[in-house]
C-alpha cells in the first residue's frame, strides 16, 4: 500500500539559501488561487531576515500543488512526488 | 473600463495644500503611451511648466510602472520617474527593477504624481485607498537604510522608497532608493524629492492585478521563462561575478570603460586589480533578483578579511559599481565596495560620485583648485581622499558644496579652465567612452534625452557585429526592409561599418516601448523578446489590441515627446555633441592610442541620426511633419511655434 495522496505532491521542500527573492513563486500562487497577482495573497510566504537571509514557509491553506516549485528558476523550491 | 495589467488609476498628491485626488487611467493614454515611462512622459510634458527651477515647488514628480509590472512576465519589474532634472535642467528620467512600482499597482495606482512642497518633512503612507501624508521630522537626516527600517518599524511590511542625506541637501545627483537597493539614479531625482520635503513613500496594497487572456498569458510566460533559463549567459551573470572577465574586462580592454576622469584606459583592470578570482573568494556572497526575474544578476556582497571585514549589503550591479570607482583612482575591490556602500547610504549616485572625485582630483593636480578649497584635504587618487570627499559632497561642506551641483555647474563656477575637465553630455557624465569604437549604446549617450545615458541605446551591438548579424536582428525589433537597407547596404554585410546612428533610431524607439511596458532589456532577458512577442503579450495581459506597428509608433512617439520636452527647455543640436575632453584628447589604452573624436565625423553621424528620425539637421528638433505623423501636432506647435 502506498501513502494516501491528499495533495498533488507529498512535500514541498525549500532551499532558502538558493532563493533570489524574485517572488515568482508568490506571484504564480496568487495568480492560480486568488486569480490575480499580489504576493500578499500567496500561500507561500517569504521572509527576508535582515534583508539578506531568506526564510520560506507556507500558509495553512497550501495544498502542495507545486506551482511555486514550477515557477522557481533558482532551485529553491522542490516538489517531492509521492513514492508510488 | 475594466482594467487588466493596469491598476486603472493615477494618484495625484499636492504637498503644498495636502490635496489628494484620484483619476482613472484613460484608454487613449494607454494606446498612445503604453504605460510606465511613456505615460510618465506625457504627464510630465503636460504638467511641468517650461523654464521652472527643478528644485522649486512647481516641479512635478511623475512616478509609474507599465502594464507588465507586478505579473510573472520574466524581467518586468521596472518602474521609474520623469521630472525636470536639477542636474541637466532637462528631462530627468530614471527607473529601477527593484522598485515599489508593483506594490503601488497592488494598492490601486499605476501612476503617482507629486507636486508642490510640504511645509515640513513628510512621508507618504499609501495603503490601498487610504493615502496619508505623515510627519517625517524624525526621519530627516537618517541614511537610506535607517529610514527604510524606521518606516517598517512604524508601519509594518511596507515597500519603501526614500532619499538619504544627499537628497535632503539637494545634491544634484542624489538618488531615490527603493527597498534599500533599487536606485532611481543619475539625474538628481532624489534632490527633487528633497526639495519637496518628501523623505519617503511607503506603500502596501492588497488588491490584485488581473490579466485579460489567462490561458494565453500563462503559455507565453512559460515559453519565455524557459527561453531565459536556457540562455547560455545566465550562469555567468548570476554566479560569483563570472561575468567580470568577459563583460567588464572586455570593456576595459576595448577602451570603453576607462579611468581617472576619462584620462586613460585600464586594459589590465580585471587581470590585475579587480580579479574575478578574488571577487568570488572574498567579496561575493549570493545573488538576488528583481521581482519576477529569472536572471538573478544582482548581488549580495560580504567582504571577508581586510579593512572592511564583514561589510555586507545588496548592490544592484555588484561588480560594475565597485569597479566604477576606478574613475576616482580606486584600484581594489575592498575600497570600491566601501565607496559603493557610502554612496548608497548617502543616497548619492555612485557613478557621478566616482566621476566627481576623479574630476576634482584632476583639477587639484592641475592647480585649478587647492587645499584652501578642499578644507585641507589632499586629493591624491587615494581611497581615503575619496571617502572624505564623498562625505563633503553629501553634506555640502567646503568644495563639496560646489561639486554637489554636478560636473557642468561646478566647472562653470570654478572657472580657470575647469570646464575642459568636465566630461558630460547635457550635464550628465557618460558611463562609456566613445573614442575607441562606436556601437549603439555608447553613441546613444549623445542623443539620449537625459544626457549621456547608454541604456536605451542597448542592442546586440555591445560586441562588434558584422552587417549580416544586423540584417538578421533588425526585423525582430520591427525595422522595415527599406530602413534595414539604409542601415546596412549590401557592401557592409561582412564589415562592422554599417550605420550605427541609423540603427540607433530604431533601437531607441523599441527600448522606449519595452521600458514603458515595464520590461528589462538586459542581455539575459531582452533578446528573448521580439516586437511580435510584445504585441501578443500586451494583448494577453491588457486585452487591448495593438498591432506591432502601433506599439513601435508609440515608442517613437515617447522618444519624440521627450525630445520636445528638452527643446522646450532650450536644448538643441549643440547639446548632442561629445564632451570637450573626448574631442580634444587622445585615449591611451595600454599599447593602443585612439585619437580624439573628429568633430566633422561626429556631425556626420548626428546628421544620419536626425535624418533617420525625420528631425531638422540644423536645429536637431523634430520636424512638424514627423510630429504630425506621430499625432504630436498640438505638442509640437506649442513648442516649435514659440521657438520660431
Amino acid at each position: 500500500m502506498g501513502e494516501k495522496k491528499k495533495t498533488r505532491f507529498k512535500e514541498i521542500k525549500t532551499h532558502p539559501e538558493k532563493c533570489s527573492a524574485c517572488i515568482s513563486c508568490q506571484l504564480a500562487c496568487s495568480f492560480a488561487y486568488a486569480k490575480s497577482f499580489n504576493p500578499i495573497k500567496s500561500r507561500i510566504i517569504l521572509n527576508y531576515i535582515g534583508d539578506i537571509e531568506r526564510e520560506i514557509s507556507f500558509s495553512d491553506d497550501c495544498i502542495k500543488c507545486g506551482i511555486c516549485a514550477d515557477h522557481c528558476n533558482y532551485g529553491a523550491i522542490e516538489a517531492v512526488a509521492w513514492s508510488d | 473600463m475594466e482594467y487588466h495589467g493596469f491598476a486603472g488609476q493615477i494618484l495625484y498628491i499636492d504637498l503644498t495644500n495636502r490635496d489628494i485626488r484620484k483619476e482613472p487611467l484613460g484608454e487613449n493614454l494607454i494606446r498612445d503611451y503604453i504605460g510606465g515611462m511613456g505615460i510618465n512622459t506625457k504627464l510630465a510634458f503636460d504638467l511641468i511648466e517650461p523654464g521652472i527651477d527643478p528644485l522649486s515647488p512647481k516641479n512635478v514628480i511623475c512616478y509609474g510602472s507599465g502594464p507588465f509590472v507586478g505579473t510573472t512576465i520574466p524581467g518586468c519589474s521596472r518602474a521609474g520617474i520623469i521630472t525636470k532634472s536639477p542636474l541637466t535642467g532637462l528631462l530627468g528620467e530614471s527607473q529601477t527593477g527593484v522598485s515599489i512600482g508593483p506594490m503601488l499597482k497592488y494598492a490601486g495606482y499605476d501612476h503617482l504624481v507629486i507636486s508642490g512642497r510640504a511645509e515640513k518633512p513628510v512621508y507618504l503612507a499609501i495603503t490601498d485607498d487610504d493615502v496619508e501624508i505623515r510627519d517625517a521630522e524624525g526621519l530627516w537626516g537618517k541614511d537610506v537604510y535607517e529610514t527604510t527600517d524606521l518606516i517598517r518599524a512604524e508601519l509594518g511590511d511596507y515597500w519603501v522608497s526614500c532619499i538619504g542625506p544627499a537628497g535632503e541637501k539637494l545634491v544634484r545627483f542624489a538618488n531615490i532608493v527603493e527597498n534599500k537597493s533599487g536606485m532611481i539614479a543619475r539625474v538628481g531625482l532624489g534632490a527633487v524629492m528633497g526639495s519637496k520635503n518628501l523623505k519617503a513613500i511607503a506603500v502596501r496594497g492588497t488588491k490584485g492585478i488581473t490579466v485579460s487572456q489567462r490561458g494565453k498569458f500563462r503559455k507565453m510566460v512559460k515559453e519565455l521563462r524557459e527561453k531565459v533559463a536556457a540562455s547560455p549567459v545566465l550562469d555567468m551573470w548570476r554566479n560569483e561575478g563570472k561575468v567580470i572577465d568577459y563583460y567588464i574586462g572586455q570593456y576595459a580592454k576595448r577602451g570603453i570603460s576607462v579611468t581617472k576622469n576619462f584620462s586613460e584606459g585600464i586594459p589590465e583592470a580585471t587581470d590585475v586589480y579587480f580579479t574575478q578570482k578574488e571577487y568570488a573568494k572574498r567579496i561575493w556572497k549570493n545573488y538576488f533578483a528583481c521581482m519576477s526575474c529569472p536572471a538573478g544578476d544582482k548581488g549580495i556582497v560580504s567582504i571577508q578579511g581586510g579593512k572592511y571585514d564583514g561589510l555586507t549589503f545588496k548592490i544592484s550591479n555588484p561588480w560594475g559599481t565597485p569597479l566604477t570607482f576606478n574613475q576616482a583612482g580606486i584600484r581594489n575591490w575592498d575600497d570600491g565596495v566601501q565607496c559603493t556602500y557610502l554612496s548608497d547610504i548617502y543616497g548619492m549616485d555612485s557613478f557621478s560620485s566616482a566621476i566627481m572625485i576623479g574630476f576634482a582630483t584632476e583639477l587639484y593636480k592641475n592647480g585649478i583648485i587647492s587645499k584652501e578649497d578642499t578644507g585641507g584635504l589632499e586629493l591624491d587618487w587615494s581611497a581615503d581622499a575619496a571617502f572624505k570627499l564623498m562625505e563633503k559632497i553629501a553634506r555640502r561642506e567646503d568644495i563639496g558644496d560646489i561639486l554637489a551641483d554636478g560636473v557642468k555647474a561646478a566647472s562653470e563656477r570654478i572657472g580657470k579652465g575647469a570646464e575642459e575637465h568636465a566630461v558630460h553630455v547635457k550635464g550628465l557624465e557618460p558611463t562609456m567612452d566613445l573614442r575607441s569604437e562606436h556601437f549603439t549604446e555608447n553613441f546613444g549617450q549623445l542623443v539620449d534625452p537625459r544626457g549621456a545615458h547608454h541604456a536605451r541605446g542597448y542592442s546586440i551591438t555591445y560586441v562588434p557585429r558584422k552587417g549580416k548579424s544586423i540584417k538578421n536582428y533588425a526585423p525582430l525589433i520591427g525595422i522595415p526592409e527599406a530602413a534595414i537597407d539604409q542601415i546596412c547596404p549590401e557592401s557592409e554585410l561582412d564589415t562592422n561599418n554599417w550605420s550605427k546612428p541609423r540603427l540607433l533610431k530604431w533601437v531607441n524607439d523599441y527600448n522606449s516601448m519595452s521600458y514603458s511596458c515595464g520590461q528589462c532589456m538586459r542581455v539575459q532577458i531582452g533578446p528573448q523578446y521580439t516586437l511580435d512577442i510584445y504585441r501578443d503579450l500586451f494583448y494577453a495581459t491588457t486585452g487591448i489590441e495593438m498591432s506591432s506597428e502601433e506599439l513601435q509608433k508609440a515608442g517613437e512617439r515617447i522618444w519624440n515627446l521627450q525630445r520636445l520636452f528638452n527643446v522646450r527647455e532650450g536644448a538643441s543640436r549643440k547639446d548632442d555633441m561629445p564632451p570637450h575632453k573626448m574631442l580634444n584628447e587622445a585615449l591611451v589604452v595600454g599599447e593602443k592610442k585612439y585619437p580624439p573624436l573628429n568633430e566633422k565625423h561626429i556631425n556626420e553621424l548626428l546628421d544620419d541620426y536626425y535624418d533617420e528620425r525625420g528631425w531638422d539637421k540644423d536645429t536637431g528638433n523634430p520636424t512638424m511633419e514627423t510630429l504630425k505623423r506621430l499625432d504630436l501636432e498640438e505638442e509640437g506647435r506649442s513648442v516649435l511655434e514659440k521657438k520660431s
